[in-house]
């Protein structure tokens, strides 16, 4: 409970360093922010201009699926990297004053919270201009998306973190696995690819694939997100909680040694 | 197993508070600096080992290197003490074990007030961030409130005293406007505790001079100072008190300019 209060404590401080870190990778570029959103923007018009080329699929349908799956995706890759990477970045700060440890990865969550948000106003207004007909009152399920987002990916910010300080071959390897579940998830691929039989035991049990169904369900098909798909969600996050807190009560007093 | 009794205070966030209550006490503190994570070595090494090499690992008989060894002093409210010894003696170990940066493995430290620390220049600020900007993260780094720190802004601003280069990303700042800046805002921004860790070096004559007198006249914002420095004069015209650490224990404890003059008596011969 000292803990939580002393994170709060210092919430200034945290929320601080994610917004400067912001600040510090669009600085003196000309779109500056605006990359955020034209990064994911462009990267979906490349993928359904080949996709459309090739499999001929529907381009207007097709890329808001895409753009969807893309801005979700960066949000649980930039926990993962940015988390593996926020404990080296604040050396300056660990050597030199005592905070809880857990305050540099949640940096790094807000700041791909505050990613997310962009990217995802350069989404709607996509959706807006493309295909005005998927708005309705199910948008606002976006916030318990937000929710369930920020739960899911917490944890594996901080987890990233430990590992990553402990075992410098993390960074390197973990970009392998994403690669992989990005492969093997809906971020691109069309959905229905995910419940053919090789892949159907997978998706089942795929938390990415059921974060992704409970973004896409009321933002791409005005319906409400189904229940199973948050249960999912939240067991793989009670799971990733118990290992972060039990890593970080472990491990919070010796970071120290690891520079 | 190593048994952790700190019992650190972190820095609370309190206005208008006073450091009538602050205090350093150290028991009996021994710190182990694991080695394990840098001589662990890669695969690179552990194939050289097959042809003979000794690995970095198997040449140290214990997996830690104990860097303070039993060390135990307090420091009260008011006094101004400086910490001196020869290199890898233990000095920077004992100010970053009283900030509470690392855990010990034995003995007891109490550390009562919010502290502040000074202890490498180059450290805790951001490069890209502007002068002003800086003030505020190492403001709230500390615990101040937001308000707090914009109060305390313009004073620190004047003391370092580097003109327009306070808007300035810092690293455009040589490493003199660096410290000028990294001290003004260590001493400004109160603590109750003033850590400091060898600065004054690289200032130039005029703001060493200054900085020298603002350290005289800290105990009247800060509750106490610790400081290590190689710099004799320092010790004597600056602190009351001065340890003397050697090899990782305590050496020797007492009015600042008799342990400096023993210690330099020592060096010289």
């Amino acid at each position: 409970m000292r803990y939580l209060k002393d994170i709060v404590q210092y919430r200034h401080f945290w929320v601080h360093l994610a917004l400067s870190g912001l600040r510090a990778r669009f600085r003196r570029s000309y779109l500056g922010i605006f990359w955020v959103a034209l990064q994911p923007l462009i990267l979906t018009l490349i993928i359904s201009t080949v996709l459309n080329f090739v499999f001929h699929m529907t381009f207007v349908e097709y890329s808001i699926y895409i753009f969807s799956g893309l801005i979700a995706w960066d949000f649980l890759k930039g926990c993962v990297d940015f988390g593996a990477a926020s404990f080296l970045t604040a050396e300056g700060y660990i050597r030199q004053v005592r905070l809880p440890m857990a305050i540099y990865p949640l940096k790094a969550v807000l700041y791909c919270l505050i990613v997310f948000g962009m990217a995802f106003g350069g989404f709607a207004l996509y959706t807006l201009l493309l295909d005005p007909g998927c708005f309705s009152w199910h948008w606002l399920y976006v916030f318990p998306f937000l929710v369930t987002l920020v739960v899911f990916g917490a944890p594996l910010a901080v987890i990233s973190a430990i590992v990553n300080i402990k075992f410098r071959d993390f960074e390197q390897f973990i970009g392998l696995v994403l690669q992989i579940v990005w492969y093997i998830s809906p971020v691109f691929l069309p959905r229905e690819v995910f419940d053919k039989p090789l892949l159907r035991d997978w998706t089942a049990v795929n938390p990415v694939a059921a974060l992704m169904d409970l973004f896409r369900q009321p933002m791409l098909h005005g319906i409400t997100p189904d229940r199973e798909s948050y249960g999912l969600v939240f067991l793989w996050a009670l799971g990733l909680w118990a290992l972060a807190v039990a890593m970080l009560a472990r491990n919070e007093r010796k970071i120290i040694f690891y520079y | 197993m190593t048994i952790e009794t700190i019992e650190h205070v972190l820095p609370p966030i309190v206005e208008n508070r006073s450091n009538d209550g602050c205090f350093v006490q150290l028991d009996n503190i021994v710190l182990r600096y694991p080695i394990g994570p840098f001589v662990k070595g890669s695969i690179k090494t552990g194939l050289f080992s097959l042809f003979g090499h000794t690995p970095l690992e198997a040449r140290h008989k214990r997996p830690y290197v104990t860097a303070l060894d039993g060390v135990s002093f307090s420091i009260k409210r008011g006094e101004r003490v400086g910490i001196i010894g020869r290199n890898g003696a233990g000095k920077s170990t004992t100010l970053l074990t009283i900030a509470g940066i690392y855990p010990i493995a034995g003995g007891k430290l109490t550390v009562q007030g919010k502290i502040q620390a000074l202890f490498n220049i180059g450290l805790g600020f951001e490069p890209d961030a502007t002068g002003r900007e800086n003030i505020i993260y190492r403001g709230l780094s500390m615990g101040c409130a937001p308000a707090e720190i914009r109060e305390r802004a313009e004073e620190i601003i004047a003391f370092a005293d580097i003109g327009d280069f306070i808007d300035m990303p810092l690293r455009t700042y040589s490493s003199g406007m660096y410290v000028r800046l990294a001290f003004s805002i260590s001493t400004y921004l109160e603590g109750d505790i003033l850590l400091i860790d060898e600065v004054f070096n690289a200032g130039d004559a005029a703001f060493q001079k200054k900085a020298v007198a603002r350290i005289r006249n800290l105990v009247t914002t800060a509750g106490l100072v610790v400081m290590v420095t190689h710099d004799m004069s320092i010790v004597n015209t600056a602190c009351t008190r001065a340890l003397w650490i050697d090899r990782g224990r305590l050496h020797m404890d007492g009015p600042a300019q008799e342990v400096a003059a023993a210690y330099l008596k020592e060096t010289a011969g």
